[in-house]
């Protein structure tokens, strides 16, 4: 497995805690977006397009404390905009990781190794290093060439300080299933712990329009990449989720799963969509009309496979039933044998 | 001066950008549908209110189910958030530049094929 024991334990541990408290909507990853300036301009983001006053907008470190405290998920994911330009980011780290959440500082590895010194390794700190792809690809996708080489020499020196690094990977319509999958092995040659995979979401505010997956294409370049998968790969996700990307699993989406906080506020519905904000965590899960969203329940939701939904429901699934449970295990141990 | 743009049903959003675009709602109806533009839109408004006020600024929530439906904007160089009511609006002016809008995948193609084509 790409997470460390003691994360799967913590995270076994909290999921345990709320199903013998009856707790029905729980979260499983806060998303912490302190800011959205960012230092690329990526063709399939819908994240960063706002005026100039609004992204010079950012979270104080209080402000992302207390979100974490408020939603008491085990998890923190920091994406943003870019989490390492904000002038404060190490800071809200240590108070995340005193706070002993699993941090995951998602970055596009820019501005990384000159930012390594102000960072503790910490078995609670991964740097989430954003690759889309083999060189060719990522440059594309981010739209600049040469972030592909930076982005690499940042992941070797955060290795060798001892920082844990990952990947994460948005695949989108072009995706070449053999080049994806040399991509893999060339992320586990680099030494990262792990990575994370997922479609692209249809942004609407995105200016790529024609290129995002649909589901069942999504399901078709999923299963090309997962089948007879390469023993050496780590996936630090829900093998039930990776079998929901390759069309062998139906899930519906679980939206307060991966609950969004940013400069706006407790963001309705997702991480993904903008439907309003609310003061207060409780706010978002009492007064969030959960039933409008979902495949077949909101046109936006139509074609969405994204994890931030529906890896909490693949978490569920694992602890909500004996036949789960052995199926994560049996998706562990055999992830080829379906 | 602008008008407003007739209420389609089901209407989401216009498909073109709405940037420079003046709206005088005349109805509850229009209103709602003003300022629902105004949240999706990726850039500043100028909210002319009945006062004769005008308010410029990034609307980034709105609540029409409130018993006083109101909308919240960031506006620049302030730290607070204007909140202002339905029923203050005369007017919404898509003042702002649109970001999410215009920022072509061709274009960008194009100059990444004609730089490397030196």
């Amino acid at each position: 497995m790409a997470v460390p024991v003691s994360q799967m334990y913590r995270v076994c541990k909290y999921v345990i805690t709320q199903k013998i408290k009856n707790v029905k909507r729980y979260p499983l990853v806060l998303m912490l977006e302190p800011l959205f300036r960012c230092n690329l301009e990526c063709a399939g983001c819908g994240k960063i397009q706002y005026p100039d006053h609004v992204l010079d907008r950012r979270l104080t470190p209080e402000q992302c404390w207390g979100a974490a405290d408020e939603c008491g998920a085990p998890i923190v994911s920091i994406p943003g905009g870019e989490p390492l330009v904000h002038p404060e980011m190490p800071q809200i780290v240590k108070g995340l990781v005193d706070r002993r959440k699993y941090v995951y500082l998602c970055t596009n590895a820019i501005l990384l190794e000159r930012k390594l010194i102000e960072y503790e390794p910490s078995p609670y700190l991964t740097f989430s290093v954003h690759m889309d792809g083999l060189q060719e690809e990522h440059d594309h996708a981010v739209c600049r060439k040469g972030v592909y080489e930076i982005a690499v020499k940042a992941i070797h020196a955060a290795l060798k300080k001892g920082f844990r690094v990952t990947t994460n990977t948005t695949l989108f319509d072009d995706a070449n299933p053999t080049r994806v999958r040399r991509f893999f092995d060339e992320m586990m040659e680099l030494g990262v712990e792990g990575m994370m995979i997922s479609p692209g979401y249809s942004y609407e505010k995105a200016p790529d329009q024609a290129s995002f997956l649909k589901r069942n294409r999504t399901r078709a370049l999923f299963s090309q990449l997962l089948t007879n998968r390469n023993r050496a790969w780590r996936f630090n996700q829900s093998p039930l989720f990776l079998e929901f990307l390759m069309g062998k699993r139906e899930y519906e989406c679980t939206p307060w799963g991966n609950p969004t906080y940013n400069i706006f506020g407790w963001q309705k519905p997702c991480y993904l969509l903008q439907d309003g904000y609310v003061s207060t965590f409780q706010e978002l899960m009492e007064e969030t009309d959960w039933k409008n969203y979902g495949t077949g329940r909101n046109k936006k939701c139509a074609d969405c496979m994204v994890h931030c939904g529906y890896e909490p429901s693949a978490v569920e699934e694992t602890f909500g039933s004996w036949s789960g449970f052995l199926g994560t295990v049996r998706a562990t141990i055999f992830p080829n044998a379906i | 001066m602008g008008s407003f743009m007739p209420l389609e049903e089901s209407s989401p959003k216009p498909e073109k950008s709405i940037e420079g675009q003046k709206l005088l709602p005349t109805t509850p109806e229009q209103l709602n549908q003003a300022i629902e533009w105004a949240f999706d839109y990726r850039g500043d408004v100028t909210v002319e209110l009945i006062t004769g006020e005008k308010v410029e600024g990034y609307v980034f929530d709105r609540n029409v189910h409130l018993p006083h439906p109101c909308m919240k904007l960031f506006l620049r160089g302030q730290s607070h958030i204007r909140i202002i009511a339905y029923k203050e609006v005369r007017a919404m002016i898509f003042s702002g530049e649109d970001t999410a809008f215009g920022k072509s995948w061709d274009e960008w193609v194009k100059k990444s094929q004609k730089s490397s084509s030196r």
